[in-house]
């Protein structure tokens, strides 16, 4: 009844435009969870490190063909091998509220970030750094701990003012700076609404001209509302759309989807400290029972892999001659019988039970239920029982990481453009938690780490991958298109395919 | 005079008792679920026994509850740890509660409203037809789980309206489209899929209804009728105490009920806040609005009881 | 002493009863000819339009959604049960002992009830069940559980009222046990409609929880077994793509389920007023 009532009021008062007006000057996009904090030093999730881009800048950065070049630094003397490096900043970058880019705020941010009581998660970052020295107004000297081929790829961390920070070099989480970030990126934060969303405005002071006045981050927690939204026209961005909604959308001519390449990947990781995972046949027959091409149609499009890195990769495909395992019943049959089990009148048995695995998978991981669902049956077809358990994310790092409590995975690794997979299989990386031990792979990635020439590196890579192919802790399976979906309004569009917004300032709004 | 002032103390006494325990229990579940606020603001384990000694995980379970304890006497929440770090508790629950308490309120005086109007009319003599199709047409729409209600209410208004946008029949309204805009309609809508949905409205129907049957038969009712003295000046009283009864016992349920209406709705008041935050670990900001919202209800229960006290002389004694 | 016949006469209280036959058969025929929804998988029917092999088509990986939705009962129907056994059983034993005796006993429960009615619900569901593994009977149980201070509240203002008349004191003369005066002559004869309109609208509560809490992020029943609420939920994502069958067909169960058990708890309550 009162629905009724509210419904014919609302037909009846004809549409006001003022709101919608209005609102329609800036790019509105939406996050799954809006950033939890904006400050880089403590920037952990992808909402924020999209924030971030919008409204900090760094040393180098990459443009358009993906090649590192100078953003903050005029010129900068550097003899590939060195120890030493030594950068002059730009005369004509201001902070946000008008004070200048000094040296002082590029020795800030290192020390910064290395301060022990900070905490940054992203020490890491600036870690190959030994000192930073401010020489002059605008120039930086900065001593590496070991020699450097190519540490423009390293300087992109986003730059601080350092005269919003009155505590010297320790940061707290807690700082004010977090209510009023400051940065020399392309926009302003201006606000933060109840809504959780985020205001910001157009750097005035940004050396280049922005055609898009103002951005609007917008929570929308519930997936299934943001393409809904955005048909509607009350988003212009929806950063990453359900394969599932690609079709609608593609039909939509007021909307334009873009290919935006993840560097992502998915995998069913082994946990090797099971007893029956350990042994490498075991393994292998199950990556022999498994169709991938099959798993992936029912998700989207994309590339299968075998191994690691993804198409756009200096390291992809190293070797050629890898073979992944493949659907193959027989010999999986052959493996298993081989390993000591003998085919029960459903499953695979040894010594009466059952081969049963359980297969954790984080509940929030798009697409996974239709994968999870798949294998589950192809496994059972090929006699090995798959019972998925769903984890939560907050219990995901405890169970998974820390206490290890699973016997395959099904998950997801995103890197950024460095593609460092040390803590994935090095037997001493935080990330390798399906318990991955090969000292030859731990040599090479130490080496791959260390070694400045690029084509050395390819082929240290190129081992790792055979190794990985041959040890199979993981059974690779492919990296996802997914598509950014943003309205016709919004031309010119370039998205980097990590930071997403890194060429906004070429974006065009109508 | 002395019982009556004994009565109350105790009530009162009782209610403190709620608080603490609701507090322990929160604190302890929030030591006891797996995974931590660490794990969501850091990748590397170094950190870890630095983090834990910041936060305070590193202390027991007594003495974190007696910490907390002791900042709240200052009035102090503490701040988030991960929904939005650094951000004080008290900051940010605020607003929160505003929007929560613009839903609730409305919602509650809706389905109270809602029903005794609907029992007025089912007592009403005459039109059986038209009671039957109402009555069944609020138990219809109130056993629609909420959500799924929340999605029709939203959908009932979106595409009929893009719809005619797309013809040109009329412009873009100000709170197009649904749930994206701040605007009356999406309260409206979302007040009235709480009130509602869920089978509320039902069971406080059902509820309150069999406490009027009980009323009006009950003897002096009849008898006062019989008298001609007024009806409601002693029915307004006596159904006053198990209304209260059924509303404290609702309260509850709307708070949950908020969860997943502020989901649908996109309204980031405490319902949607404590979903999150109980998700990211954020044990300070689930502490603060676990307690406040059982401090609530705990309250409610303590004003029902009063005014059990002030209307019926027998319970006083006992 | 409670005429069955002169409740089934109320078309109400028919219309309930032939709900939970129904899904008491349902059960039955599930339980004879399981369902397993891992074979079910068929990639080659994603989708497929309603026929008579499927007459309510499928879902996005092949799966029957009739099956799914038959045997989509299991997920509630014994925990359902459970729930409202906890609540009856906490309820009136708590409730009638503590109107019955007062005391400490009385002052306790009391406050151990005001404790689970304080807690936000759904926090209290989502914590422990990350504690504790234990399914849909968990939820369920929790649910029973948050639903217990409402059933004992019930029983003991109808103790507390007796015991204010003098009714028990009329059966002590007549030398009946405490036991035989309280759960005979006190909850049998004057709190079974109260107490079953409650256990009733919780059954169908806990149907509810498991929707919300699917929807919100999938905490309910998992994957691959199905329930109404996880139907429902994943539903959702497809409206875009003009699944809507996908979607009505576990609204309706849960609709039509839920209207039979309200109505019977409504038909009994007008019953047990006569």
């Amino acid at each position: 009844m009162l629905v009724l009532v509210v419904a014919l009021a609302v037909y009846v008062v004809p549409g006001s435009r003022v709101g919608a007006q209005g609102a329609q000057k800036a790019l509105r996009y939406a996050e799954d969870l809006a950033p939890r904090i904006v400050n880089p030093l403590f920037t952990t999730t992808m909402s924020e490190i999209r924030m971030n881009e919008l409204i900090f800048d760094s040393l180098f950065r990459e443009n358009y063909e993906l090649q590192m070049v100078p953003s903050l630094v005029q010129d900068y003397v550097f003899k590939k091998g060195g120890t030493t490096m030594d950068l002059t900043l730009r005369s004509d970058i201001v902070w946000q509220d008008g004070a200048p880019l000094t040296a002082k705020d590029v020795v800030f941010t290192i020390h910064a970030y290395t301060n022990k009581r900070t905490l940054s998660p992203n020490a890491r970052q600036v870690s190959f750094i030994k000192t930073a020295t401010a020489t002059g107004e605008r120039s930086v000297h900065l001593v590496f701990l070991k020699p450097q081929d190519y540490p423009e790829r390293k300087l992109d961390f986003q730059i601080l003012p350092a005269h919003k920070f009155r505590s010297g070099s320790y940061v707290k989480r807690n700082d004010p700076f977090k209510n009023r970030p400051i940065g020399t990126g392309p926009f302003v934060l201006t606000h933060f609404g109840d809504d959780n969303s985020i205001t910001l405005e157009r750097n005035e002071h940004y050396p280049k001209p922005i055609s898009i006045p103002g951005i609007v981050m917008k929570e929308i927690p519930d997936k299934s509302q943001q393409a809904n939204l955005l048909k509607y026209e009350s988003l212009d961005l929806v950063v990453k759309v359900l394969p599932k909604d690609v079709a609608a959308l593609e039909e939509n001519r007021k909307i334009e989807l873009y290919p935006y390449q993840t560097n992502s990947w998915w995998y069913l990781g082994f946990n090797l400290r099971n007893p029956v995972l350990k042994d490498k046949r075991v393994r292998r027959a199950i990556a022999c029972s498994i169709d991938i091409e099959e798993l992936l149609k029912p998700i989207g499009t994309g590339d299968i892999l075998s191994g690691p890195y993804v198409k756009s990769s200096p390291y992809y495909n190293h070797d050629p001659d890898v073979k992944p395992a493949h659907l193959d019943l027989p010999r999986a049959e052959q493996l298993l019988t081989e390993a000591g089990f003998t085919r029960g009148a459903e499953y695979w048995e040894r010594g009466g039970k059952p081969l049963q695995l359980k297969l954790s998978v984080p509940r929030n991981q798009d697409s996974a239920r239709e994968v999870v669902l798949n294998l589950q049956t192809q496994l059972a077809k090929a006699g090995i029982k798959l019972e998925p358990s769903w984890e939560n994310d907050a219990s995901w790092k405890k169970k998974i990481w820390h206490d290890r409590a699973f016997d395959m995975v099904l998950a997801v690794w995103t890197f950024d453009a460095k593609e460092d997979i040390y803590e994935q299989f090095h037997s001493k990386g935080a990330k390798n938690f399906v318990s991955y031990r090969n000292p030859e792979v731990d040599r090479l990635l130490q080496e791959g780490l260390q070694t400045i020439d690029p084509q050395k590196r390819k082929e240290i890579y190129r081992s790792v991958h055979r190794i990985l192919n041959e040890d199979i802790p993981y059974i690779f399976l492919w990296t996802l298109d997914s598509y950014s979906a943003i309205s016709t309004r919004v031309q010119n569009v370039t998205i980097h395919p990590f930071a997403y917004f890194s060429f906004i300032e070429d974006w065009v709004l109508k | 005079m002395r019982g009556l002032l004994f009565t109350i103390a105790r009530k009162v006494a009782f209610f403190l008792a709620v608080l603490i325990g609701v507090s322990f229990a929160i604190i302890a579940l929030s030591r006891a679920v797996p995974g931590d606020a660490i794990d969501q603001i850091t990748d590397t384990p170094e950190q870890r026994a630095q983090l834990e000694a910041m936060l305070g995980l590193d202390r027991s379970l007594v003495s974190q509850y007696l910490h907390w304890w002791g900042n709240v006497f200052r009035l102090d929440f503490g701040e988030s740890w991960v929904l939005r770090q650094g951000e004080r508790v008290s900051v940010l629950i605020g607003p929160a509660i505003w929007k929560t308490t613009k839903l609730i309120v409305p919602a509650l005086a809706l389905t109270f409203g809602g029903a005794f109007l609907l029992i007025a009319l089912f007592r009403f003599d005459g039109l059986p037809w038209i009671k039957k199709v109402i009555g069944s047409s609020a138990h219809l729409l109130s056993v629609i789980p909420l959500f799924l209600l929340g999605y029709l209410l939203i959908m009932a208004f979106n595409v009929p309206v893009y719809a005619l946008m797309e013809r040109g029949v009329i412009g873009r309204p100000a709170w197009f489209a649904l749930p994206a805009e701040e605007t009356l309609l999406k309260y409206a809508l979302a007040v009235v899929t709480l009130a509602v949905g869920n089978g509320t409205l039902s069971d406080v129907l059902l509820h309150l209804e069999s406490e009027v049957t009980q009323l009006v038969r009950q003897e002096f009712m009849v008898s006062t009728r019989a008298r001609g003295g007024s009806f409601w000046r002693h029915f307004v009283p006596n159904i006053l105490v198990p209304t209260m009864t059924v509303f404290v016992n609702k309260a509850g349920f709307f708070l949950g009920g908020v969860v997943v209406v502020e989901y649908v709705f996109n309204i980031n008041g405490i319902g949607m806040m404590i979903w999150s935050a109980a998700n990211l670990r954020d044990v300070p900001l689930v502490i603060a609005i676990t307690f406040l919202v059982a401090a609530l209800v705990a309250f409610l229960h303590l004003s029902g009881d009063l005014l059990q006290v002030a209307v019926d002389p027998r319970v006083r004694e006992s | 002493m409670w005429n069955v016949l002169t409740l089934l006469r109320r078309p109400k209280a028919a219309f309930g009863v032939a709900v939970l036959l129904a899904l008491t058969l349902i059960r039955i025929y599930d339980a004879v000819w399981p369902y397993d929804p891992v074979a079910d998988v068929d990639m080659a029917r994603i989708f497929a339009p309603l026929s008579l092999e499927h007459p309510l088509g499928t879902d996005q990986v092949g799966r029957d959604t009739l099956l799914r939705i038959l045997h989509g009962t299991e997920a509630f129907y014994f925990p359902g049960l459970a729930a409202c056994a906890l609540a009856a059983i906490g309820g009136i034993v708590g409730g009638g002992l503590s109107g019955f005796y007062g005391g400490v006993f009385a002052g306790t429960f009391r406050y151990v009830t005001a404790l689970i009615t304080a807690f936000p619900r759904f926090i209290l569901i989502l914590l422990v069940c990350s504690i504790v593994e234990g399914g849909m009977y968990l939820i369920a149980a929790l649910t029973g559980l948050v639903y217990l201070p409402q059933v004992a509240e019930t029983v003991y203002r109808k103790v507390l009222y007796f015991r204010s008349t003098e009714f028990i004191e009329a059966a002590k003369v007549h030398g009946l046990s405490d036991g035989r005066v309280l759960f005979y002559h006190i909850l049998w004869y004057n709190c079974l409609p109260p107490i079953l309109k409650h256990l009733l609208y919780l059954f169908g509560y806990v149907i509810l929880i498991e929707t919300s809490l699917s929807y919100l992020g999938g905490f309910g029943v998992q994957e691959p077994d199905p329930s109404w609420g996880n139907m429902l939920a994943q539903a959702r994502e497809y409206i875009l793509q003009g699944q809507y069958v996908f979607a009505i067909a576990p609204a309706t169960a849960i609709l039509i389920t839920i209207l039979g058990l309200v109505s019977l708890g409504d038909a009994i309550n007008e019953w047990g007023a006569r």
